[in-house]
Formats: C-alpha cells, structure tokens, sequence
C-alpha cells in the first residue's frame, strides 16, 4: 500500500437482516442515497449479508470497484463485526478499514412504527459511517506471545477437571486452593445423582491423579494474593498459609490429632461434628498432609511429642510464590443459603430443622455419625422427615434465581433414606415445582415417586416445635386441595445456593464482572459460557451460576479448551484499536498513567524527554487516556480527531 | 430527647394502661413526650371500608405531628405504626394520590410533606435508647421468669429485614431484663385482634390458643407490646378461654410495664391495677417491692 | 359466552372482568400476575384453619378476572389481617392487600359490611375516634382517664367533619 495517495473508494452493503430492518426501512432508498455520498463508488443491498452469497457479494465487489473501505450497514458489531472483517481479509484488504453500521438495534428494531423517519435515519447512519469510511487507515493485528502455564483458582471438581484436561494435553497448570485439601464440595457429598455412584469414590480417583500428574504443581492451602496483566499472560502472587506442618515429612498417620486436646466446629461437617486443632478435612484429603488451625490451637505441644516424623514446625512462616502464566480459569464453587435468614423455619432454634447439607454429612459414612441417620435433639432415629423445597431460591425476598440443584437433590436424599431407616419411615417432600430435567432424571423422579415417598405440592409457611419436641408444619396441598397438618421427627430444608466468599477475594485481584445475583459474568449467556470481560480468563462451575455436577464438569472442560486454545498458539493477536502516542505533542505529564485501569501507558524517558509509551500487550483501547490527555498527543486508533470530526459533520448534514 | 406521640384510639379509650406506663417509663428515661394537638384514628379499619379515608386519616395525623417540629414520631400501638408507615410510602410512590390527599388536608389547614420520622417502640427502646442505658435504670432483675414474648404481628412482618429483626430486639429487651425469653409454638403468630370487628368468635380462638401455646410451653407470663394484642389476651382472657373450651390462667403484661416495675416504678403508676390476667400476683411473687 | 372473553369457568358460569380487575388491583403495590401458586400464604393463612380462608385463590381468581363473586363473598371478611402472606411470598404479592382492595369494592356496592365497620366509621365521624371513651372496669372497681390521671382527650376541630364529607366524596380509582 505505498506510492501516491489514493482518493479513498468506499462501498456501501446495506443489509435487510431478512424483515429485522427491510421491514421498517426502505433499504433501496438508503442504497439510492449512499450513491450520491461523497467517494461511494458502489453500493448494494442484500437480504442476508452474513449468509455465503452475501459475503460473496462484498469480496466480488472489493476487487471488480478496487475499494479501500467499506461500510456494511446491518445488524449489531457485537454480532458480525468479526464476520465482515474476515471477509475483507480474505479479499486482501485490512480488516480495520470497516466501518460497521448498526441499523437494527439503532433503527429498524427502536423505530419500528414510524417507518419513514427510520428510513431517514438509516440514510443519515450510514452518512456517518461513509464520512469516517474516508478517513480509516490499513491497520494491522499484533502478535504477542502468551506463555505457556495456566493457573486455575480453585479446587473442586471444576478446577480439578479443567486441571487435568489442560495437563493432559501437555501444558503446565497451577491449581490454587484455599482450603487444606481439593475436592470441594463434591467431598462432601455420600451419593450423586441420578446414578447414586459414591461420591468420594469417582472423585477421589481424580483428585490423586491430580496430584500425582507430572504438569500439575498443587498448592492447597494457598490463596492469590495478586495479579498483573503483563505482555506474556499475568504475573499471579500466590501466598502458601503455614500449615505448621512439614508437607515433606507428614505422613498423614493422623497420631497428631488423637492427642490433641482441643476440639472445634468443623466446617467440613457442616459444623454437625467437630474436629481437633490439628486436623485434616476428610479421610480422603489430597494432600494428605495435616494442618494446625492456628486460631485455636493453644500451642500445648502434644502433637509435637508424638510426631513419628518430626513434622511439627510452629516457626513455620507463609511463602510468597510469584508464577507468570498465559490463561487463569476461575473456579470458587459456591456456598449455600443460611436457613437462619427465615426465622420462620427455626433453623438454628430447633435443633431438629436441618439442611440438605447437613443431611448430606449425615447420610456420609466419613461423617458425623458414621453415616447414621439421627435427629440432632437427642440422637434418635427419625420415623418421619420433611422436606421443604426452594428455601431462600426463587425468592425476591433473598435470591430470585433457582437454584437448579435443590429438586434432585431432594429426590435424592428422600429415597436414601427410605433405603438407610427402612420403609416404615415416613418421608414427605414439600414442594412448588419438581425440576428434573437431566439426562436421566426424569427417570429417577419416576423411581422415587414409585418409592412410598408422599408429595406435597405446596410449601409450608412455618416449622413449630411441639412441647413434646416433635415438628409441626401446616401446608395446603394443592392435589388434594385438603389442609394437612405434618408431625414429624426432622424437617430438611433445601436451600440454594449462592455465589461463594471465594468471589469476592478473587475480584479484589481480578476485576471480572458480575451479574446482579452476584455470580462470575460470562460474556454471552449462550454462545461464550465460558469468558469473561478479561481476556485471558475464563470461569467454569458454580461461580458462573447454579449448576450440578454434570454440568460443572462440562463446563470446566469447555474453559479448559478455551485456554487451550491461547496456550497452544503460544501467541495472541492483539487488536490494533489502541492507544498511540504522538511523542512530538506529548509532554510527559503523566495524567494518562494515572487513569489508565490496564497500566497499558507509562511515561518514560526517551532521549532525554519525558514521554508517554503505551504497552501495546495491555492496551484495551478504552480511551481514558485520550480523554486525559492535555495535549491531544494520546489518541486511540480509529477514533482519531479527523475521523471523529468527520462523523460528526456527517450527522449534522441536514442541519449545515 | 423530645418526640411526637401518637396514642391511638384504644389506648385513649380503654387501654388506659399502655398510655400510663409508656408516659411513665419514658419520662423515667429522659424522653419527653409531645402531644398531637388532636387525637383522630390512624385510618387502619378505614383499610377495610374506603382507602382514601384510611390514606387521609393517616396522613392527618402525620401532618399534625409535623406541626409539632419534631424529628420522630412514635406510637404505642403497633396497628398504628403500620398505617402511618404504609401511608407514608404509598404517598410518596403516587402523585396522583398525594394530590388527592394534599387537597383535603388544605381545607383543614394541614399539609403532610413526608418529613417526619416514624419508629416503632421496639426501635426507640433499642436502637435510640440502647440496651446499656436501660441497665443503668433497672433496679430490679427477673432471675428465673420464662416469658413469652409476644412481638405482634405489626411490629415484625412489615419493614422486610428490619421488621424481622424487631423479633430478636424484643428478646434481648427481655432479656436485660433478666428474665429468659422462651420458645413457644405460638409466639409468631397473630392474637386475632384484627379479626374481631369482621369474626368475633375466631378471633377469640386464636387468642385462646395463643395462650395455651404459651402456657403448654412453661411460660411464667406472657409480654406484649400493642393494645390490641392486650386487649385480646389479657382483658379477654377469660371469654378466650371459654371459646376454646381451656382453662387457660397467665399473666399478660405490657413491656412497659414490665420495664417500669424493673425500674422500680410504684405498680399503680403503670397501671398494674388495669391488667384483668393477675399480673399483681405476678409482682408479689417476683418479690421485688 | 359474550364475545370479549375466551373465558368461561363451567361451573358457576362466571366470565372474567378486566376493568374490575385492574380496578382492584390499582390500589395495590404487587401485581396479581406473578403469583406461582407455591400455597405458602393458604399454608401460613392465621384465617385457614378456622375460617377455610384461601388466599392463593382469591389472588388468582382476581387474575383471571372472577371478581364479582369474591365482592359479593363472605370469604374477603374472614381475613386477620395478619400480614404473614405479605410477610412469606416469596413473589411479594400481597393477598391481604387484595382482599382489602375487595372489601372497599364490597361497600361501594352497598354490600354487607360487618356492623363493627360500620359503628367505628359512626365513632370516628362523630369524635375521630374509632371508639367511645370507656370505663375500665377490674374486679369491681371502674377506671376512667380522670381517675387514673389522664389528660382529657384532645378532639378534632369542626373542620374534621367537612374534611371526612370530601374524602367520602372523593372515589379512590
């Protein structure tokens, strides 16, 4: 594209997008009147631009009228931008001197009952975009490298999926977990539905391959502490809590917490049960390596004295560990709903009103109880339980959203119980909706229908307490329109689920998005389940919203792929929409610096001379710096002052 | 502390001993109160009949209040609370309405413009108060009483997270009391006070199995707060026990009452005399005089 | 079946009414149309077990539009008025709030109100009050306000009644 200056000669291709916007504008018209725009030299309209011939259209057009841009006015950029662009590449032109015109979304769709103003402004649109057309300059993509390491937050069965595929397919992955052990939630569970495979035993498998996997380097008990965006990928801080035990010593005997003599709630029990200050979450913990929750241990020593391996180390210090990786895939999981925000219910207050989680501990044989069955009161075995659906989901009180997993999860823990206390016992699921929409479980709602377990289709208002400790709920249910009255020994709520604690701290390190319930955004709900707002990043399981264990396990391996795909390239191209700096008009102020989010732009000192240099890698082209800038020197790449200007005089057309 | 009053028509007419122990008590702590130069009802049976009656009524009584320059208004009647504040929001969410409203107020003189504070009891005693001034002033403390709290309706299901938490004030005001606020089936549900213009006879059962909830789980006396829920289960106490075909026998008391003979105010001065459920046995046997 | 609706209920033969509908429901904060038939209000409802109200099926027959039955019903009269349906929806519709609205349309027309209703209505036009100075009367001894040391209730001014005739005057939508 050297030699002499060439008078620009745009096209015009003005898509119907089928009746979207030919069925408000008159789209020979706005043809008819980009002809008479001034360095049009063809324009066109087309039913479905996007389609093959529509595109043919465009490429035969770019050679036989020899353009140097083109507008293409049709749908929304977000949708196709990417499209037309490969089409002028393919026809050797530079994907950046397109000029996307949205006549739907901004015409067609917002004025559809006033159909000529519409096609008045769809003549004035694509006015402006041939007057910035003119003035758009052959840019081109940049490549920059990516390492090739992943880091992965979080440890449960979607960190741990998405672990082993990227480590499967060759490349290193970091897996970061705060808690003492992988496994999350799914470790905590007895059965998984709809099959009542173990939950431990399918997991357990892989969390050992996990950590026996020459390309995963595991780091339990260790958080992210920072993140920076750098050429290559991030430079990732992550902080290794003291477990004041010897990881290379430990050999997991467990003699250490027989001889401890302090015992606490433990969280991993759904604080049903206790633990010891030193302890390990589960029998099946990877690592398995003990750990001194040091805001209870009393530093009494006893574990100390009959350590065989001499693992003990209370001087024991956090490590900083400072990794550089190409992809980061987000995996906290979740945390469920606190039943204490309904008083109504009496969860926390009556002792025998429990939780689909602390039921899943009971029904465990690592938990609590040994897998025994009892009412918390007084340890009896329950003769009669119910169950109350959607508590604290589908709620505008607390979460509007369903939590997707309470109506197997019920269903589930309904027929083991049938299975664990026998068939006299009486087991009574009250509910609104059955949702059982899986592969497979529509059947097993079938088989627990056909178990002698009694639905209810209505959901209680209150759990009272009898004097003589029994439970007593009134509900009406609807099937039988009769008004019944529940006396039962235990009543299980099931409660949804929530974005966990674990979003927050990774947001305060990495700005992605989130929605208005809180979860991790993804960046189209239905065709980009995966990414985030940041490129690079990407989200799998519960953090992006309520799922089971199928679809985490889906999920994390569609993030694992999209890594993949940067980590493979070992490079990304890197729009040319950016930031650049006219170093002649720019006087080293700094003010760009100090708004840039992206630390895309440092001044440095070049010969002498304080001036401005923008980190082409970081850049996202948001034009804060532009905005700053005193000088004018910052300006950010198709949107420069000629080709603003011009847009402008184009709009304001009919005015003069 | 100076704040605007608004009884409300039972305390005025027959709950004489919600006004005597509430004036009593607040002065005891330094709360003075100031009267509405006139009494109007609150406009909550209008809700039933005509809502711009109840809408105006309501409204009147606020604008009076504003009239008196101060920040806060309160009422002892939980009833009444509820209708200012559900007046107070839908005028402020409707033009339309306000206008209507505003108009009838101009003939009176009176204009309401949504400056005035309104707080129920329960928030004045612990948030205004606070927990650590009521144990500077109590005297007396009830080791070993189980009450049964009895919030009302009003107080707590309105107001979202903040009304719900009203339940768990009203238990700790017992508690500094000494006393231990128990368990009961019953405790959140409705006395059937407003049940009594429309069904008189359900009304009574629901205030009869009120008690016998209370009393089936060991409560040595009930605690209420609104003169409506009072009325039901302590002035009726009796009729409620004949509907429900129970012996039922506790004492019923005002939280005011209760307060003030914490802090060692004379019986009489808070209108023990009025209670019909044997709240002066109660007195003796706590021994505290 | 009159041509305007596509709706007919069998049994009582009763079509829908939409303008009375959007007439009750004008007055109140939640729309009738959100309700997702959880029966959590029949199930707490203080007035079910006593008085077989239903709350979930007076806010649904409002939203098909079967008013006219409920107008003319006892059932809107059995509410407590509790607020615990309120409280609990999970969609924050109001039933209490409908059945409230109900009543009103109930004493436009003229229909049965309870006669309490009616003497607080009296009580409050003549003194402003919804009731009439009492004697309190405890194991044989009478109390009234100038023995316990009340001050004399404070009525309202003559401009109250003139106020009262207005709003009465006024139709609230």
């Amino acid at each position: 594209m050297g030699g002499a200056k060439r008078l620009p000669r745009v096209g015009v291709f003005v898509c119907h997008c089928g009746l979207n916007i030919a069925g408000v504008i008159n789209v020979e018209k706005v043809v008819e009147e980009a002809f008479k725009m001034p360095d049009v030299v063809i324009a066109e309209h087309y039913v479905y631009m996007c389609s093959e011939p529509g595109q043919k259209l465009i490429e035969d057009a770019i050679k036989k009228y020899d353009l140097t841009a083109v507008v293409v006015a049709a749908c929304t950029p977000s949708m196709h931008e990417e499209t037309f662009r490969r089409v002028l590449e393919r026809s050797g032109l530079s994907p950046y001197v397109l000029e996307f015109v949205n006549l739907r979304e901004h015409c067609s769709w917002v004025h559809a009952h006033e159909p000529e103003k519409a096609t008045e402004k769809a003549i004035a649109l694509v006015r402006m975009g041939v007057a910035k057309a003119r003035f758009l300059k052959p840019l081109e993509k940049r490549k920059f490298k990516v390492w090739r390491e992943a880091l992965v937050i979080g440890g449960g069965i979607s960190g741990i999926t998405a672990s082993l595929n990227l480590a499967n397919a060759g490349f290193r992955v970091y897996l970061v977990e705060k808690s003492p052990t992988i496994g999350g939630h799914m470790l905590m569970l007895d059965k998984t539905f709809p099959t009542l495979d173990c939950s431990a035993c399918i997991l357990t498998p892989r969390m050992v391959e996990v950590s026996k996997h020459p390309n995963i380097e595991l780091m339990a008990y260790s958080e992210v502490t920072n993140v920076q965006r750098v050429e290559g990928g991030f430079k990732v801080e992550v902080l290794k809590k003291p477990r004041y035990v010897i990881e290379d010593k430990c050999t997991g005997c467990g003699i250490c917490s027989q001889h401890c003599p302090i015992e606490v709630s433990n969280e991993y029990d759904a604080n049903l049960g206790s633990r010891k200050a030193i302890y390990i979450p589960f029998p099946q913990s990877i690592p398995l390596k003990y750990v001194i929750d040091v805001d209870h241990c009393i530093r009494c020593g006893a574990c100390e004295r009959v350590c065989q391996a001499k693992a003990i180390d209370f001087e024991q210090k956090p490590t900083k560990i400072e990794l550089e990786v190409g992809t980061i895939i987000v995996s906290v999981g979740f945390k469920v709903f606190d039943a204490k925000r309904i008083i109504e219910y009496g969860y926390g207050s009556l002792p025998d009103v429990t939780t689909t989680l602390e039921l899943e501990r009971l029904l465990s044989a690592s938990g609590p109880t040994c897998g025994r069955v009892m009412r918390l009161s007084n340890g009896k075995i329950p003769r009669s339980i119910a169950f109350i659906q959607c508590v604290g989901s589908r709620d505008k009180r607390f979460n509007e959203y369903c939590c997707r997993i309470g109506c197997m999860v019920a269903l589930k823990q309904a027929l083991l119980l049938k299975e664990r206390l026998g068939e006299e016992t009486e087991v009574y699921i009250c509910f609104n909706d059955m949702r059982a929409f899986g592969k497979g479980y529509e059947e097993f709602y079938n088989r627990v229908r056909d178990s002698d377990i009694k639905f209810v289709r209505g959901i209680p208002s209150e759990v009272k307490a009898e004097s003589n400790g029994k439970l007593s709920l009134t509900v009406y249910d609807q099937s039988t329109e009769r008004f019944l009255e529940l006396k039962v020994d235990m009543v299980v709520l099931t409660v949804g689920i929530e974005p966990s604690d674990g979003i927050e701290s990774v947001r305060n390190v990495l700005p992605i998005s989130i929605g208005f319930d809180g979860f991790l955004s993804e960046s189209h709900p239905k065709l980009k389940p995966v990414e985030t707002n940041m490129r690079g990043v990407f989200i799998a399981g519960a953090c992006q919203g309520p799922k089971d264990i199928v679809d985490t396990v889906s999920q994390a391996s569609a993030a694992a792929m999209k890594a993949a795909e940067l980590l493979s390239r070992g490079e990304i191209e890197v729009e040319p929409t950016i930031a650049v700096v006219n170093e002649f008009k720019c006087r080293g102020c700094g003010r760009c610096e100090e708004v840039c989010e992206y630390g895309a732009i440092r001044v440095e000192e070049i010969n002498g001379r304080l001036v401005a240099k923008v980190n082409e890698a970081l850049c996202e082209g948001c034009g804060a710096c532009s905005v700053k800038c005193p000088t004018g020197a910052v300006k950010v790449q198709r949107f420069k002052s000629e080709q603003i200007m011009s847009v402008v005089s184009a709009a304001t057309y009919e005015i003069g | 502390m100076k704040i605007s009053v608004y009884w409300g028509c039972l305390t005025l007419t027959s709950e004489y001993a919600c006004e005597l122990s509430t004036r009593k008590v607040l002065s005891e702590l330094g709360i003075e109160l100031e009267e509405l130069s006139e009494y109007t009802c609150c406009g909550h049976p209008m809700k039933s009949i005509n809502l711009t009656a109840a809408l105006y009524l309501a409204a009147r009584s606020m604008a009076l209040a504003e009239k008196n320059k101060t920040e806060i208004l309160i009422s002892p009647c939980s009833k009444c609370y509820e209708t200012f504040k559900w007046a107070e929001d839908l005028l402020k969410k409707d033009e339309s309405l306000k206008k209507k409203i505003d108009n009838i107020l101009k003939e009176e003189n009176l204009s309401y413009n949504g400056e005035i504070s309104i707080i129920h009891m329960i928030d004045l005693l612990y948030d205004y108060v606070g927990v650590e001034k009521l144990k500077e002033k109590i005297k007396f403390e009830f080791e070993g009483l189980k009450v049964a709290a009895h919030p009302g309706c009003y107080a707590f299901r309105i107001d979202g997270k903040t009304g719900l938490k009203r339940i768990s004030k009203f238990d700790a005001l017992i508690e500094v009391l000494g006393a231990n606020s128990i368990y009961y089936a019953g405790k959140l549900d409705c006395c059937g006070g407003n049940l009594r213009p429309s069904r008189p006879e359900a009304a009574l059962t629901l205030a009869g199995e009120k008690l016998n909830s209370a009393i089936e789980f060991g409560a040595g006396c009930l605690v209420d707060f609104c003169p409506h829920c009072h009325e039901m289960l302590d002035y009726r106490q009796e009729e409620a026990s004949a509907t429900i075909g129970k012996k039922l026998k506790i004492p019923v008391i005002y939280y005011m009452q209760l307060l003030g003979i914490s802090f060692g105010i004379k019986p009489e001065e808070l209108g023990i005399q009025l209670n019909k459920s044997g709240v002066e046995e109660l007195i003796k046997k706590l021994n505290v005089f | 079946m009159s041509d305007k609706s596509s709706l007919i209920d069998l049994l009582s033969m009763a079509e829908p009414k939409p303008e009375l509908r959007l007439k009750i429901i004008r007055g109140v904060e939640k729309l009738t149309d959100i309700c997702f038939k959880c029966m959590k209000c029949t199930s707490g409802c203080t007035s079910m077990k006593l008085l077989e109200l239903k709350p979930h099926i007076i806010v649904n027959l409002v939203r098909m539009g079967f008013v006219d039955e409920l107008v003319s019903s006892t059932m809107i009269w059995d509410c407590s008025i509790c607020l615990k349906c309120k409280e609990r929806c999970p969609q924050e519709v109001s039933p209490v709030d409908i059945i409230l609205a109900l009543r009103c349309e109930a004493v436009v027309r003229g229909l049965e109100a309870p006669e309490e209703y009616r003497s607080m209505l009296t009580c409050i036009m003549e003194n402003g009050l919804a009731y009439r100075e009492k004697k309190r009367v405890v194991e044989g001894v009478e109390y009234d306000r100038v023995k316990l040391g009340l001050p004399k209730i404070k009525g309202p001014k003559e401009t109250f009644m003139n106020a009262m005739f207005m709003v009465f005057g006024e139709v609230l939508g």
